[in-house]
């Protein structure tokens, strides 16, 4: 099974990841904002993060919590890489994107082809599950 | 339209409105970026104006490739009548605002005006807010920025977007003021943060979510990942050093100078040292090179902003000179013509010259630091001016070392190659504009000078960063240009588009009242070769 390896040190948050994703989807278009690889940035590190799986469908009712007076986005706490996530929306149809590694038969993704730092890499690991 | 947006967005400050032009047509004359920046800034405004009157202009533009994702296809150019030497000038803003502001729909970004009061222009795709922003008045760049994320509803919507804005200095109109982007000083803007600060314009936020389209898509994928991998491997050396690659040839030729040039520099600080403050590299927006340096979450500064603060200033501590550079760019001032100015006082003190108390001596770490809010808050009447004026005041204009009001930072008698770049720039002493990446170059100087100055200009109106583009052939470049918006050039006309770039900022320095006589050394400077030099390369321009 392969899965993309994702080494936060040595990202330099160039974005090239999401112009890859972009450009093998829409064909013809680049548009970060459409990409199913986004990279966050928090402070001064950044971190690049796949659209995964979904996660449970009782999540997906999307809850909001309640701190003191004011209405937290659950899904802005939560650190799972989850489609559901704003960030991963069409910014225009609002349709969730998800990661399909570009292509079963497709000679790897875009991302980790592109990826001029090193922070992405395919790796092969077992399947246990 | 392929590559381009073909769209100009209008932003007119005394009235709060703004809309949008059509400018599809012609676009591939000029390119974009810089050459299309100063098309539109010469038509528009008259070269006698005052850069700080409410008439002037400031035009942003981006290339046909920013935003594409070819290599380090980041840069957006800013143009404007610079406040601190009235040439013209064109800074390239790096990291991720050129890309956004593609990305947003738009070319060029024109602003003209004078708002009331002090605004935040944010730009969300067709959406344009002026927002008032007296929160982020007097505040530190870093802090002010975090502010203004926190101000968002949507943590993710801050988190994205670019902003690009002005700290103290250029709140008070101070003419040492550059313009910071997402907490990196931008090169060479010394002279624009007033400009905006004269418009009472704090900072511009965008962030764009549209398409931006390329014509054929296969190639364009191929050439990228092969760019990728031979940039890395042709630029090992760069990658490595920085923007400090040079920084070892300029010490065996003595190209490297302390305390205002009195002393040669001996090494006091060297490259390991350097190299040994870096944490962590940074790249801007689809740069596969990441040069830029930090640490603790600060960008470190490019050689020539470490000379001025550093060994011009008499200071060799690694860590010092991060400091000042950090408090320069939390203050919004430039750290470049800062640096100079400091070390031209503190040579004129020694010289006794200027009496003035708070002006320390070469290496006074404390007092520097605490001088420099005073500058940017303009304090202190003799340095709020720059080196230039401070000389002219105290009627010594031989004592400055530097080009059309810009200070040198690097002894250019031992490299002609770099004196001809520093003396023909059509902004002063940029060494940006000098860029020459360890190559030795004895013959022909003048050719060489013109043909470089031609490529980055090129690079600039294309939104490649220069310094990727010195080192790629033209023939890859055009194929990118061809592969994104379907129109074939040659390397012929890809040159022309450059020598007019030049001829178009000479023309107006012109009319501003620069002369041919502009482009001298200064005296201290002058080597019996230069004039010869000088001759050739105003014959090869047609001057």
């Amino acid at each position: 099974m392969e899965r993309i390896r994702i080494d936060h040190t040595k990202c330099t948050g160039c974005h090239y990841c999401e112009l890859a994703c972009s450009l093998n989807h829409l064909t013809v278009a680049l548009n970060p904002k459409k990409a199913r690889i986004r990279v966050l940035q928090e402070g001064t590190r950044y971190f690049p993060v796949i659209s995964g799986p979904f996660t449970e469908a009782a999540c997906n009712i999307k809850v909001d919590l309640v701190i003191g007076e004011k209405v937290y986005d659950f899904c802005d706490l939560c650190r799972a890489s989850c489609p559901y996530k704003g960030i991963f929306k069409d910014p225009i149809t609002e349709v969730p994107l998800q990661c399909d590694f570009c292509g079963i038969d497709a000679p790897g993704p875009a991302c980790v082809k592109w990826c001029p730092s090193g922070a992405l890499t395919l790796v092969e690991v077992p399947s246990y599950y | 339209m392929f590559g381009w947006q073909g769209k100009l967005l209008r932003i007119d400050l005394s009235n709060k409105q703004s809309h949008v032009e059509e400018i599809g047509e012609g676009l591939s004359d000029t390119l974009g970026g810089r050459g299309l920046a100063l098309k539109i800034y010469t038509q528009e405004i008259d070269a006698k104006i005052n850069p700080l009157s409410p008439e002037n202009k400031i035009v942003l533009a981006t290339g046909p490739l920013t935003g594409t994702g070819a290599s380090s296809a980041s840069v957006c150019a800013v143009v404007t009548k610079s406040a601190f030497n009235e040439t013209v000038i064109s800074a390239q803003i790096k990291l991720h605002f050129g890309a956004e502001l593609k990305a947003a729909g738009y070319d060029a970004l024109v602003i003209e005006g004078k708002a009331d009061q002090p605004v935040l222009i944010a730009i969300k795709d067709e959406e344009v807010l002026f927002l008032p922003a007296d929160f982020l008045l007097d505040k530190p760049t870093d802090e002010a920025e975090s502010l203004f994320r926190l101000s968002f509803n949507d943590p993710w919507v801050a988190r994205e977007t670019r902003i690009l804005h002005i700290g103290m200095a250029g709140q008070k109109q101070s003419p040492l003021a550059s313009l910071i982007t997402d907490g990196l000083s931008v090169t060479n803007s010394v002279g624009i943060g007033a400009v905006f600060g004269s418009k009472n314009v704090i900072g511009i936020a965008v962030r764009g979510t549209k398409d931006i389209l390329v014509q054929e898509k296969d190639i364009f994928l191929k050439s990228i990942t092969q760019n990728i991998s031979k940039m890395s491997q042709k630029l090992d050396k760069f990658f490595k050093f920085s923007s400090y690659t040079p920084f070892e040839y300029y010490y065996q030729h003595n190209v490297l100078a302390c305390n205002y040039f009195i002393e040669p520099f001996a090494n006091q600080v060297t490259l390991d040292q350097i190299i040994a403050s870096w944490e962590r590299q940074r790249g801007c927006f689809s740069c596969p090179i990441a040069c830029l340096r930090m640490k603790n979450g600060r960008f470190l500064p490019e050689i020539d902003a470490f000379m001025a603060i550093g060994p011009l200033c008499g200071i060799f501590d690694v860590s010092v000179i991060s400091e000042i550079y950090l408090i320069c760019t939390k203050l919004g001032l430039d750290a470049v013509e800062t640096g100079f100015l400091l070390s031209c006082a503190m040579a004129l003190k020694e010289k006794g010259l200027l009496k003035e108390d708070e002006i320390p001596n070469f290496g006074d770490k404390e007092n520097i630091l605490k001088l420099l809010p005073l500058i940017a808050e303009k304090k202190i009447k003799i340095l709020e001016k720059g080196a230039f004026k401070l000389c002219e005041s105290l009627n010594k204009p031989d004592f400055f070392l530097g080009i059309k009001g810009r200070g040198m930072v690097f002894d250019v008698r031992n490299n002609h190659f770099l004196s001809l770049f520093y003396a023909t720039s059509t902004q002063g002493a940029v060494y940006f504009n000098g860029f020459s990446l360890l190559r030795e170059i004895h013959e022909d100087i003048p050719q060489e000078v013109k043909s470089i100055q031609d490529k980055i200009a090129i690079s600039e109106s294309l939104g490649v960063c220069p310094y990727l583009f010195v080192t790629l052939p033209l023939d890859e470049v055009l194929s990118l240009f061809k592969t994104v918006t379907g129109i074939c050039l040659n390397e012929e006309e890809l040159l022309k588009k450059a020598e007019a770039v030049y001829q178009v900022e000479r023309n107006f320095n012109e009319k501003v009242g620069f002369k041919k006589e502009d482009d001298m050394l200064p005296k201290r400077f002058l080597f019996p070769e230069f004039e010869s030099m000088l001759n050739t390369y105003h014959q090869l321009r047609g001057w």
